[in-house]
């Protein structure tokens, strides 16, 4: 076969404004139903996963907590095994923090997941730097920004080696820990859990090649996913390591139509739900680092100045722009000369779908990514609670599958098996091949 | 009759995954019977056996009826972490769950922790009741009706119907620990979820008595009358007013001492425990801190399957 097949995931809609919370069709974000809902009809499309990101302090917004998303969230292993009885194919994959969790709590956790789901536990490791979440935990923020990647290093090699031992010994002992033990969960179907990664820095990267099974990414161009994953393919082979080791799912929207006009309406109709005229306002306010909530959001842009120190207006978001002018200006050049108002601005900035048109455009479009290997496949981020994604089994799917490009049934028991992912390498494994590299990944 | 029945799975037993399936389906099916279950404590001391929470959340949507007790080690974790999971596991549970702190005394736990040295059983329990106190704090943080979802203001919650809880206890090597909060779990679907407490000690007593909605009395702790009598006191002498269940040990074939654990032979060991401790019955217990009801302890899922049928043939 020489066509590359397509993999499908999928996002539980998150605590964000792509999650449409004000349509009639939209259900609870809490109740399990709604999870059960959404992962049934995930493991009917043959997915791979489904995907929950984490947040361990509500969001602020100009000193509040940030009212205009949807809030709220269940603890993420908690749900996913409860979810584990209700599937029998699906991957289980949750964001957990390696700064505000301990190795030998979580290891024995995920050891657990991947029991009762039989093989079917995955761990997006991700780091939580700031101050403002700290102060949840007993130990609030303590590490700095610098080391954040070093501890998760150390994090998951502790864990590994736990998950090696099969209810046997560890002795883990390092720059951050220092910890010894017997590991009571016996060695569970998979071993060890799929790991993800879902940072971009170049630190990020070479952390996914170096520990990584697959990257949750943001390059959802088809061009721009090119160009990461030949980056990224890159940088594996400075750890031996394949392009077959290691599986790039960028998180795409869609948008579904019966004929192409239809779905861009669509598309234009959804982005106006997710953008409230409240909503623009804040979004401005966060570029702004200022309060802006005399300003009409269907009127034009702010004319005054951002406020120059205005890192905190906004917190527990991940950070992505710096110095806010450059990007103000350039909102500006496009309000004036669209004629958009604050809130068609927001819209036009902040709500492009991935995918947008019929079910067979949609399947073509992504064969073409996949067969270019801009992708190995695709976590979609549906915008409605719970039915969000089946529009898109009962109509792409099937249209991905008369393209030859999608399975017609799980290949095996495990998540590895979904994923194609070669078995689980041993902890000294990863940490030597860390070694031998010249990257100073975690150093 | 209406004898308050539990069962607990050994900590070390609960990494028998398939054998649990068949407790939590021999428990479910007890309701509406002579002899319902109606709390199921899957144990956990933190160095053996798997996570019981987890475990749990898994058992929930294979059950309909039964309560789902994890212990969950609190001494080396997050208070956070441990409300939000409980929560998750109530949502999960549509409104049945419950939770049983357990402490962790042993060097084994603080080492495999490694964030801070083993502590005694005082100053442990001490931190338990902090630890519950700031768990209790962080589910009644979103108010019932905190979510709106008001499209006139875009507003999906009301947010003065979400509160900070600016917690501050101690934990057990003596340092302050604080949560801000509010939890990002909304409120369960119970509110609050009742708590189940070991009591094995004295510390474990005091804690039962501050904030236990159910205290169980281990039957090891339970050698004499002198003994027996001197803990329920010091559970009865607090705000909590916890109901109170003896621990009764199963054998692997999932007897008691005294045989099947029949409706009738159960009761007769609370009468027994009480004329042992001098309350004439089970009915005079809410008033003078007296035994009410039974924790079956097994040593395995198979023990419990035993114990629960057997208990249905012989009544």
């Amino acid at each position: 076969m020489s066509q590359r097949q397509v993999h499908l995931a999928a996002h539980f809609p998150g605590v964000n404004n792509t999650t449409v919370w004000s349509d009639p069709q939209s259900g609870s974000n809490i109740d399990f139903s709604s999870f059960e809902h959404f992962s049934r009809a995930a493991e009917r499309g043959l997915f791979d996963f489904v995907f929950l990101a984490e947040g361990l302090r509500l969001r602020e917004h100009k000193g509040e907590v940030f009212d205009l998303d949807t809030v709220g969230r269940p603890e993420t292993v908690t749900v996913l095994s409860a979810l584990s009885a209700v599937t029998r194919r699906l991957g289980l994959v949750g964001t957990l923090s390696a700064t505000f969790n301990e190795p030998y709590d979580l290891a024995r956790k995920l050891a657990t997941l991947d029991h009762v789901s039989a093989g079917r536990a995955g761990w997006n490791v991700v780091t939580t730097n700031d101050a403002f979440t700290g102060e949840n935990f007993r130990r609030g923020g303590y590490l700095d920004r610098a080391d954040r990647y070093r501890r998760a290093v150390d994090f998951i090699h502790a864990a590994r080696s736990m998950w090696d031992s099969d209810a046997g010994p560890f002795d883990f002992s390092s720059e951050f820990f220092s910890i010894f033990g017997n590991f009571p969960v016996p060695s569970s179907p998979q071993t060890h859990p799929v790991l993800f990664q879902a940072g971009d820095s170049p630190e990020g990267r070479d952390f996914a090649c170096a520990n990584a099974d697959a990257i949750f990414t943001r390059h959802a161009a088809l061009e721009d996913g090119k160009a990461f994953y030949a980056d990224i393919t890159e940088r594996l082979a400075r750890f031996g390591r394949s392009e077959d080791d290691l599986k790039v799912y960028p998180g795409v929207t869609f948008i579904i139509g019966d004929t192409h006009e239809a779905a861009v309406e669509r598309s234009r109709s959804v982005a106006y739900q997710q953008v409230s005229g409240p909503g623009a306002i804040a979004f401005l306010e966060r570029q702004w680092g200022r309060d802006l909530s005399a300003y009409d959001p269907n009127g034009p842009l702010p004319d005054i100045e951002p406020d120059d120190g205005s890192g905190n207006l906004s917190q527990g978001r991940v950070q992505h722009v710096k110095d806010p002018r450059p990007l103000i200006e350039e909102w500006r050049r496009l309000a004036r000369d669209k004629n958009l108002s604050i809130r068609d601005l927001v819209v036009e900035v902040s709500t492009r779908h991935g995918f947008v048109g019929t079910a067979d455009e949609i399947a073509g479009s992504m064969d073409e990514y996949i067969q270019e290997r801009a992708a190995d496949g695709f976590i979609l981020i549906p915008h409605l609670t719970p039915g969000g994604l089946d529009e898109f089994v009962d109509t792409v799917v099937p249209a991905l599958q008369a393209r030859g490009v999608y399975r017609d049934e799980y290949p095996g028991d495990t998540l590895r098996d979904s994923m194609g992912l070669p078995g689980p390498t041993p902890a000294d494994q990863w940490a030597a091949a860390r070694e031998a590299s010249d990257q100073p990944v975690g150093k | 009759m209406n004898l308050p029945l539990a069962v607990a799975i050994a900590p070390q037993a609960t990494t028998e995954f398939n054998a649990l399936t068949s407790v939590i389906r021999q428990a479910d099916s007890t309701a509406g019977g002579e002899l319902p279950v109606r709390w199921l404590v899957l144990r956990d001391d933190f160095v053996s056996g798997a996570d019981a929470l987890t475990v749990s959340a898994w058992l929930a949507p294979q059950s309909e009826r039964i309560e789902l007790v994890p212990e969950v080690p609190v001494t080396h974790n997050e208070p956070f972490h441990v409300s939000t999971a409980t929560a998750t596991l109530d949502f999960a549970s549509t409104g049945r769950a419950g939770y049983s702190p357990s402490v962790q005394t042993d060097p084994s736990a603080a080492s495999a922790v490694g964030r801070r040295s083993a502590a005694g059983a005082d100053a442990v329990w001490d931190e338990a009741g902090d630890v519950d106190d700031v768990v209790h704090r962080l589910w009644a943080s979103w108010e019932p009706d905190a979510v709106i979802r008001d499209e006139a203001t875009g507003r999906f919650i009301d947010r003065d119907k979400v509160h900070y809880v600016d917690f501050t206890g101690t934990d057990s090597v003596g340092e302050e620990f604080t949560v801000k909060g509010p939890s990002i779990t909304p409120r369960p679907p119970r509110g609050e979820l009742p708590v189940l407490v070991r009591v094995s000690d004295d510390a474990s007593a005091r804690a039962a008595a501050r904030f236990a909605d159910v205290a169980v009395l281990d039957a090891d702790a339970f050698t004499d009358a002198e003994t027996g009598r001197r803990l329920l006191d010091a559970v009865a002498t607090g705000p909590a007013r916890p109901t109170v269940l003896l621990s009764v040990a199963l054998t692997e074939e999932g007897r008691t001492a005294r045989g099947e654990a029949t409706a009738s032979v159960l009761s007769a060991l609370v009468d027994e425990a009480n004329e042992l401790v001098g309350v004439e019955s089970a009915a005079e217990a809410t008033d003078v801190a007296g035994v009410e009801g039974i924790l079956l302890d097994a040593p395995t899922p198979d023990a419990a399957v035993a114990a629960l049928s057997g208990g249905e043939r012989a009544n």
